[in-house]
């Protein structure tokens, strides 16, 4: 029963516990099969930088490097805000693997289309 | 609260996981990746001390098209989950 679900990370060193439980609720959703988009926006998009996010580990849960690349690996879709990277002066070149940067219609596009969708 | 059938037989299993002390997302991947491993009609048995597996595991079967067959518990932390992988 495939269906489309958007978890929207808004966090990312400024509160770890978000960026990390992002990933975790995300990657749950990979794991049952769901055409899954993680869209990274605001302070999240920091985390779409290589090296960026290899020294957050919250207690009781993976790495955050090793949940990202876990879920990569799963199918799912890093889609990152462009007004928020460029407005962060961030590195396109040193982008995550798979993360792609998008506009705000792709993702509207992606809700529309019957995604279920959870914030952090 | 799902009742999950208690299975006291011994079972062949294809591939066993032990998911330590992962829960939500981090074990549910920890399985999808496992069961690629498992042929379809065989078992994968998941163990976990995760908290919220009684409810999450069967509701990760029912939108993967999985059968959990029922679980058994090993000791006062950790439980033993059977899913049978399904044709897709």
């Amino acid at each position: 029963m495939a269906g489309k679900f958007l978890v929207s990370i808004t966090s990312a060193k400024n509160d770890t516990d978000k960026a990390t439980v992002g990933f975790v609720v995300a990657n749950a959703a990979v794991a049952s099969g769901q055409e899954t988009v993680i869209f990274l926006s605001t302070e999240g998009v920091r985390l779409s930088q290589n090296g960026y996010a290899d020294d957050i580990t919250e207690p009781g849960f993976k790495p955050l490097k090793d949940l990202m690349a876990m879920f990569v690996e799963g199918g799912g879709q890093i889609w990152v805000c462009s007004p928020c990277f460029k407005k962060r002066e961030l590195d396109e070149n040193a982008l995550v693997k798979d993360a792609t940067i998008v506009g705000g219609a792709k993702m509207v596009e992606f809700i529309s289309q019957g995604a279920g969708s959870v914030s952090y | 609260m799902n009742k999950i059938p208690d299975i006291s037989e011994a079972l062949e299993v294809a591939q066993s996981l032990d998911g330590g002390e992962s829960g939500c997302g981090e074990l549910l991947l920890e399985m999808k990746f496992k069961l690629r491993a498992v042929p379809a009609g065989e078992i994968l048995e998941v163990i976990t001390v995760d908290a919220g597996a009684p409810e999450d595991l069967p509701a990760w079967c029912r939108l993967t098209g999985n059968t959990l067959l029922g679980k058994r518990n090993l000791d006062a932390r950790r439980t033993a989950y059977f899913i049978k992988k399904e044709e897709h």
